[in-house]
């Protein structure tokens, strides 16, 4: 491959394929769109084909759920339809991987029949066919793709095929091109020759595929389903626009994918050209997209690709659009899969409300969060890069949040409220809730705006740590030469953890409500150690310390790598001349300090809690397990000594190391809190003071060290929070702060 | 009209109108005897798929050759009227004689010549040919029938 475009002004041009294509992200959210918006078509159809009449009689008509609750479990009543919907479904999905399949293996002899198309035949153009193999060898393929061609026909070039047989499809108009204006014939088929070279020519007629399945078995099934039975114009309303919803979602996922692999297509191609000023020209002449139809359109817009000549940064930014459609399909998916997995699990219990809850966000996030933690790097790359800050995280967070409520939430809440009201085609199908249906819809609107906000905090916190990973590698010689596996391999390792602090805190949250609204626990203490026993039951044990200790480990463990070798960087398009990118400040991981710091504080933690420890009143351990007495208490309290202490390691961590803070914080602490608790274990199985069994000391130990970590967490977080305006202040305002040795890039 | 004189006429035109298109002539040719229909060479590309670039000017070479044959269908019908004493198949010839801008006498009348453009003109103006290059098509059409081709010996 041989590049010759300048770098404008002295940048440059970023290779765009250094990491993971989001082609990919987007045709394996469009999956799972389409997977699950079919899915909920024929749940829907299982619904309409059922008897109804049943489970009307078992919610007793329109009873209120407090009637309904008191008699006996409303799932229950789904319990009967069960079996309907589930056959239903696995029907759905089957029809729609069947006629995708024969849809996308029927397209390419479909393109050549309907473009009437045949071989071309080198000795009748024999100009032309040289051509063609100059711009296959220009384009690095391994295997030349068969050209096939319309003398006749107009219009562009196609490349297609399925399996390893690649076809391009070439037209009268575009073989006379080569005659009449080369650079324009170069650049369309170097366009799509590289969408062979960048192998999205499969993922492109599977997503076509798709669609026109969905259509055909997904869409049209539940419509004519629907439409047998007597229509008010409420449910017509409701009808069409769920149709409507489900269409347009699968379409903008669609066209994102179409659009993305455009671009990378684009990316590739131009790298090849060596006449950018005609090349320009041939854009100049690129089909206007419509501001309005940018989201609807296959191509992207035409501005937006004649800056690839000379710049591919755009390919780099993570926006708040791109957030927007992530957060819509997970909504999509998200919101099918959660009343799917309820019945399936058909009990209203707390930790089942939590496998509901649980079960679906473990299916969309690792997609969606795939795709945004991509995003996210890419954005942190480019701002390395270019010495620049990244975008707003909570704008694009905010864009995520509502596109997962737009996506789902704001139906499900509608449906829900004109359902319990007893209107609609539904009534009567769940307990009547006595309000009128605006307030319904208006409570309803209050919950996605609670929803929106904690969703938008959650990825706030989950772009700033994929942010501070990607900081932290892209310096060492692993991610040195083109990244491939090992990026991959940082990234899922990256989405498990994170995948894990999900269940992690939904286990919080379950317990905590749990503790609360079960049992009646009202002592502050005594529910959180014993959330903190979550640390004890395995598999749970397992998740949570992964979990936590993943966080910190994963960012930080860059520091045992050998740093990048200046000029072996990947992210320019190679070219002939060596790589002039100047390397970008790879901010420091100070991974010995916070040990040190750890160390030192887990020892005073230990001092700390053998002479002073905090005040514990005997009646505060009530509810807690332990026995209220005044030696018990005195113990315990020597515990949240070193709990607090971990809480007090962290803040001075972030103070200390203004970088990175809070994963130092929680580095710092983690390990004041393992010698903390190893203190413990030998203290606890000393004869003097009762000599208990290792494994009953361990476990006192290890609730301890969660404990102190989720404080140190805290702590460090607040500390963070604060400290941050301040240090900007000071970059601002003071001269000794902006010496160099402390320069600090804020993140 | 046999396929050589149709395609022999229509080549000399697009060496005038759109000489680079000769290169493909041959095979836009054989596809077109194939199945001689102006709809297919409207018939686009996949546009959701393609580059995206603005539609670029339409062949001429097919629109040349259902001309020239629409010219021969109309050269039948007249020459049939004003040369009755001929056979059928003379008719075809000296048709084939002009197409091929071989000597013929007597020559076409400049009435003759008049209708060819208007036939030529009406079937150029169905196609996506902008009206100025259906006025040169027709003139090349009926400059060409209208004088010999120079001696090729």
């Amino acid at each position: 491959m041989t590049a010759t475009l300048e770098a404008p002004a002295g940048r440059a041009r970023l290779d765009p394929f250094a990491f993971i294509s989001d082609t990919s992200f987007r045709f394996a959210l469009l999956l799972l769109v389409v997977g699950c918006a079919d899915g909920r078509r024929w749940f829907g159809i299982a619904t309409d084909l059922s008897d109804l009449a049943s489970l009307r009689t078992c919610m007793h008509g329109n009873a209120a759920w407090s009637d309904l609750l008191a008699q006996s479990d409303p799932l229950q009543c789904y319990r009967a339809i069960l079996p309907t919907v589930l056959f239903f479904i696995s029907l759905g999905l089957a029809l729609l991987i069947a006629t995708t399949t024969i849809i996308y293996v029927a397209y390419p002899r479909w393109q050549i029949w309907r473009l009437e198309l045949e071989p071309l035949d080198p000795t009748e153009v024999p100009e032309l066919a040289m051509e063609l193999d100059a711009l296959c060898r220009t384009a690095g393929l391994r295997r030349n793709p068969e050209f096939w061609w319309n003398p006749l026909g107009s219009g562009s070039p196609l490349a297609f095929g399925t399996g390893r047989r690649r076809l391009v499809a070439l037209t009268g108009t575009v073989a006379g091109q080569f005659y009449k204006d080369p650079t324009s014939f170069r650049a369309v088929l170097l366009h799509e020759l590289a969408h062979i070279r960048n192998r999205d020519v499969s993922i492109t007629y599977l997503a076509l595929s798709i669609w026109w399945a969905f259509l055909a078995t997904g869409l049209l099934p539940y419509a004519l389903i629907d439409l047998r039975r007597p229509q008010t114009a409420l449910d017509l309303i409701l009808l069409a626009s769920d149709l409507m919803l489900l269409s347009l979602c699968v379409l903008l996922t669609r066209n994102a994918v179409l659009r993305a692999r455009e671009l990378y297509a684009d990316a590739r191609s131009f790298a090849w050209h060596r006449d950018t000023a005609g090349l320009a020209k041939v854009l100049a002449r690129l089909n206007p997209v419509p501001r309005w139809r940018r989201l609807l359109s296959s191509h992207p817009a035409p501005a937006r690709r004649r800056r690839l000549i000379e710049d591919t940064d755009e390919m780099f930014r993570f926006g708040a659009w791109d957030s927007f459609g992530v957060g819509l399909a997970a909504g999509i998916s998200g919101f099918f899969l959660l009343p799917v997995t309820a019945n399936l699990i058909n009990s209203t219990s707390g930790y089942a409300l939590l496998l509901a809850f649980g079960i679906p966000a473990l299916i969309v996030i690792p997609v969606a969060a795939g795709a945004m933690a991509v995003g996210v790097w890419r954005a942190t790359f480019l701002a390395l890069m270019r010495g620049r800050r990244h975008g707003s995280r909570l704008r694009t967070s905010f864009a995520c949040a509502i596109g997962a409520i737009a996506g789902g939430g704001v139906q499900f809440v509608l449906v829900f409220a004109i359902i319990s009201a007893g209107l609609g085609p539904a009534s009567g199908m769940l307990p009547r809730i006595s309000a009128s249906l605006p307030t319904l819809i208006l409570a309803g609107a209050a919950m996605c705006l609670v929803f929106i906000s904690g969703l938008t905090l959650a990825l706030i916190i989950f772009f700033a740590w994929i942010g501070a990973t990607a900081q932290c590698w892209l310096g060492t010689r692993l991610l040195g030469s083109r990244p491939g596996p090992a990026f991959v391999l940082l990234l899922a390792l990256c989405l498990f953890v994170a995948a894990l602090w999900v269940v992690f805190v939904l286990l919080s949250v379950g317990t905590v409500a749990y503790l609360v609204y079960e049992e009646r626990f009202s002592n502050l203490f005594a529910i959180f150690w014993r959330t903190s026993v979550v640390a004890l039951v395995f598999p749970l044990s397992l998740i949570v310390w992964v979990g936590v200790v993943g966080f910190w480990l994963i960012p930080l463990s860059a520091a045992l790598w050998p740093r990048r070798l200046p000029g072996t960087a990947f992210w320019t398009f190679p070219d002939d001349t060596a790589d002039t990118t100047p390397d970008f400040p790879i901010p420091s991981v100070r991974l010995q300090r916070a040990a040190l710091l750890g160390v030192a504080s887990g020892v005073t933690a230990v001092l700390a809690a053998i002479w002073l420890p905090i005040p514990l009143p005997a009646g505060s351990l009530h509810g807690s397990g332990f026995s209220e007495t005044d030696v018990v208490a005195n113990k315990v309290a020597r515990l949240l000594t070193g709990e607090l202490a971990q809480g007090l390691v962290a803040m001075l961590t972030v103070l200390v190391i203004p970088r990175f803070a809070v994963l130092h914080a929680m580095c710092a602490a983690f390990i004041a809190g393992c010698v903390f608790a190893m203190s413990v274990v030998l203290y606890l199985r000393l004869p003097a003071y009762g000599g208990m069994p290792f494994g009953a000391a361990a476990d006192i130990s290890l609730c301890t060290l969660l404990g102190g970590t989720l404080v140190a967490l805290a702590f460090g977080s607040i500390t963070h929070l604060l400290a941050t305006p301040v240090r900007w202040f000071l970059q601002r305002h003071s001269r000794a702060y902006r010496d160099p040795r402390r320069t600090v890039i804020l993140s | 009209v046999d396929q050589r004189s149709v395609t022999e006429l229509a080549r000399s035109a697009i060496a005038q109108v759109a000489p680079d298109e000769l290169p493909l002539f041959e095979a836009m040719t054989r596809v077109w005897f194939k199945d001689p229909r102006l709809a297919r060479v409207r018939r686009g590309g996949d546009e959701t798929l393609g580059f995206g670039l603005a539609e670029v000017a339409p062949l001429l070479t097919p629109i040349v050759l259902a001309t020239a044959g629409e010219i021969a269908k109309y050269l039948a019908e007249e020459l049939g009227k004003s040369l009755a004493h001929m056979t059928a198949d003379g008719i075809v010839q000296r048709i084939g004689r002009l197409f091929r801008r071989e000597p013929v006498s007597p020559a076409l009348t400049q009435t003759q010549l008049s209708r060819i453009h208007d036939v030529a003109t009406q079937l150029l103006q169905t196609t996506a040919v902008t009206r100025d290059q259906s006025s040169f098509v027709a003139d090349a059409l009926v400059g060409l029938l209208s004088s010999p081709a120079p001696d090729r010996s």
